[in-house]
């Protein structure tokens, strides 16, 4: 096959059974990979109500169609499973290096179900597949981890695997790959750890077939002209950190819990300040033209050290603005130890804020953590942060996230995200497109599904009011189905995101590569096809409008700074227009003739 | 004047897109495939990921690989000054490699290969950040670039 490796590998982890079968071509076809592809084999054969941390639960790693094929930013896998966090099919991705090792070493995708008696890890070297004792390497950080297993396996191996966070089975703990990516949302590295699954390494020499080199060579030319768009070389000088100064100057940054919408000290924690005090050098994921990863040292003379990447964006808004952390030594040293700990920075500061305004409110006390917690305190952030992973003290609350504990400290109010998922860094309440896509994402407040800066912030097509539900339907649903077809074909999302005509391009190389003709509107349709599988498996466990909901801070309590100031997020209004216009009920559950129509059905 | 492909360490950004696109000219039989382990370049990293380096041949003036080989599989062409192999005559015994000081030639399915600088090098292309050049071979750069080798091994 062109693009798909042609092989499924499945390890099923009590027997310790390993198999290998034929990827089915016309699953491949109807929903491509990545997301697509994994949610459809949970929705055939998973037991939906199943607990996401019980043997039952399914973890799947999965490619795409385009990983490793020359099209532009083709380094990326996914891992989807149903989530600790949000009880809904999730799909977290990662970059990196991993994911083309486990490319070519001729797995389109890794099943893995069951529970392995004791420790153990994968190791992969193309066609020998073997599950290893870990017994030596549990419990230890994904540093150390991945370090040792590329002594014991290949010293070209490529490793993913959990730290401690997720082996103590906190409800947000990441999977890391090559010490210092992450799979990083809705606590897939707990299901990876339920399953005593310490890591997978991969050593892959095959080969991707592609149907039009000469297309694919284009990519080279379009990664220019990307990188020479105005975005685009900001982006390859500052890294993801550059979104600290578009969020301020939009007063989209959420701040102190997002109860404000601009960090006074954005410039403390942004890109230009990482290039001063803590940049390496500039690195790319496998096959990536942009560069916008950063590896970062803390300085000799620094209060806290270490080395790693990092922060990128989504860590200078949860571990800075959000907690008003303001120190960018001490957020790249909080970055650090969640890398290595294996545990979300997003849904780690989304946590700390949600218990930061706790302890503002008198609902959360000292006695109760045994230290006090004040907004930008960030010594005890790093030592709850260590507890939490270490499953130690007030720790073991504040690892079943932020949700649990607005609930359990009497004030629901106070968690700020969807579904049991901590938001993103863009404050929906001026930009309220983006509260629409947080409130319908399968997995709650999520940045991967579709973000709409492009279109809300930076006027790409055109100019669009943030501020209002004018279009806001139509434009959350086309960028949730494009996006779901790109990230379905193991690519990153940034640079198609990017350009205005991503969508056509990234038909263009999907044709390329599997030789089969794709026009805009035939991969936007596989996209909605994905979407609404997404919806249908969360609609079979009672997922329904009553779920894609925001906080009351979002709906109700005016934003507080600038053109925004005085908004507040729509999102009943908006919804109404989705469902009808997605061909849902007023439920929100996909329609018969939807389904048919997709070919669901 | 003799060619051979320039790296800049500065400039890498570890991305590897020039042994994906370097191994899009080698695939045969009429399947194109991005097959990174058969690249005649290659990009490893040192010890604390502060290093990337893409290991291509620097065409010694007086190469060692040819040197040793036992059954003269390579040998400096005398028109344009690189180093070719011929696969037909390539045991796959392994002593270029050992001899290459530089870590530039490879196996790849019981065969040495080798950079041979094609005319249009597709890793030129591929580089996003310009690390990669086609150059014109001189005795500086070479060495430079040789101890960078030698420093960050394959």
């Amino acid at each position: 096959m062109n693009g798909w490796m042609g092989t499924i590998l499945r390890i099923e982890l009590t027997s310790g059974v390993i198999s290998k079968e034929v990827l089915d071509p016309e699953l491949a076809r109807d929903y491509v990979g990545g997301r697509g592809l994994a949610v459809k084999i949970l929705l055939d054969e998973l037991k939906m109500q199943c607990d996401p941390l019980g043997p039952e639960n399914m973890l799947i790693f999965i490619n795409g169609p385009l990983t490793v094929t020359g099209a532009l930013c083709t380094g990326r896998y996914a891992v989807v499973t149903k989530s600790p966090l949000t009880g809904t099919v999730c799909s977290s991705n990662s970059g990196g290096y991993f994911p083309a090792a486990f490319k070519t070493a001729g797995y389109d995708a890794i099943i893995f179900s069951g529970k392995a008696e004791k420790p153990v890890y994968l190791w992969i070297d193309d066609d020998h597949v073997e599950l290893r004792d870990a017994s030596n390497i549990w419990g230890g950080d994904t540093r150390a981890t991945y370090d040792i297993i590329r002594k014991e396996t290949h010293k070209e191996a490529r490793v993913a695997c959990i730290g401690p966070a997720g082996e103590n089975l906190v409800r947000y703990a990441a999977i890391i790959n090559d010490a210092s990516r992450a799979a990083a949302r809705s606590g897939v590295g707990a299901v990876m750890g339920s399953k005593n699954l310490k890591a997978v390494a991969v050593r892959g020499t095959k080969g991707v077939k592609v149907a039009d080199p000469e297309e694919l060579l284009r990519s080279t030319i379009i990664a220019d002209h990307v990188k020479k768009a105005d975005l685009g070389i900001a982006f390859g000088e500052f890294g993801t950190p550059l979104f600290v100064d578009i969020m301020n100057a939009n007063n989209i940054m959420p701040t102190k819990n997002f109860q404000e919408g601009f960090f006074e000290e954005g410039d403390e924690i942004n890109g230009a300040e990482i290039i001063d005090r803590t940049l390496v050098r500039s690195k790319a994921c496998y096959g990536c033209a942009l560069n916008c990863g950063r590896n970062t040292r803390l300085p000799k003379d620094a209060k806290y050290q270490g080395r790693g990447d990092g922060p990128e964006y989504e860590t200078c808004f949860s571990l800075g603005s959000n907690i008003c952390v303001g120190d960018l030594e001490a957020l790249t040293k909080m970055n650090y130890l969640c890398n290595e700990m294996g545990m979300d920075t997003m849904d780690a500061g989304t946590t700390l804020g949600t218990l930061m305004e706790l302890y503002e409110k008198g609902l959360v006390k000292d006695e109760d953590m045994g230290f006090p917690l004040p907004w930008g305190d960030a010594d005890n952030a790093i030592k709850l942060l260590t507890m939490i992973a270490r499953n130690e003290g007030f720790g073991r609350e504040a690892a079943m996230g932020g949700k649990y504990l607005a609930d359990k400290y009497g004030a629901p109010e106070v968690f700020m995200g969807s579904k049991g998922q901590g938001f993103a860094g863009y404050h929906p309440r001026a930009m309220v497109g983006q509260g629409l896509l947080y409130a319908t994402s399968p997995e709650g407040g999520n940045h991967t599904t579709g973000n709409t800066i492009q279109p809300e912030i930076n006027g790409i097509p055109g100019p669009m009011d943030p501020l209002t539900s004018e279009g806001k339907a139509e434009m959350v649903i086309s960028r949730q189905d494009e996006t779901a077809f790109i990230e379905a074909c193991g690519v990153c999302v940034f640079p198609y995101m990017l350009m205005e005509e991503g969508t056509e391009i990234i038909a263009e190389f999907y044709s390329a590569v599997v030789g089969v003709e794709h026009t805009e509107d035939d991969v936007r349709k596989i996209g909605e096809r994905i979407f609404n599988l997404e919806r249908l498996f969360n609609h079979g466990l009672g997922f329904t409008r009553q779920d894609d909901t925001l906080p009351e801070r979002m709906t109700r309590e005016p934003h507080t700074d600038g053109i925004g100031e005085g908004n507040v997020v729509p999102l009943e209004e908006m919804l109404d227009r989705y469902y009808k216009l997605r061909g849902w009920s007023g439920e929100g559950v996909p329609t018969d003739e939807k389904l048919k129509e997709l070919g669901i059905l | 004047m003799v060619m051979r492909i320039a790296f800049t360490e500065e400039l890498c950004t570890n991305c590897h897109l020039c042994s994906m696109f370097c191994s899009l000219a080698f695939t045969k039989d009429g399947i194109f495939e991005f097959r990174p382990s058969i690249a005649r370049i290659r990009v490893v990293e040192n010890g604390d990921d502060t290093k990337y380096v893409a290991h291509v041949c620097l065409q010694c003036e007086s190469p060692a690989c040819a040197d040793v080989c036992p059954v003269e599989a390579l040998a400096k062409d005398p028109e344009t000054g690189l180093v070719m192999i011929d696969e037909d005559e390539c045991t796959g015994c392994e002593m270029c490699i050992e001899a290459c000081e530089f870590d530039c030639l490879f196996m790849v399915d019981g065969k040495a290969v080798k950079c041979e600088v094609c005319d249009d090098p597709l890793c030129v292309r591929a580089c996003a950040v310009n690390a990669l050049e086609l150059t014109e071979w001189d005795e500086e750069s070479v060495l430079e670039q040789g101890e960078l080798y030698k420093e960050v091994r394959l």
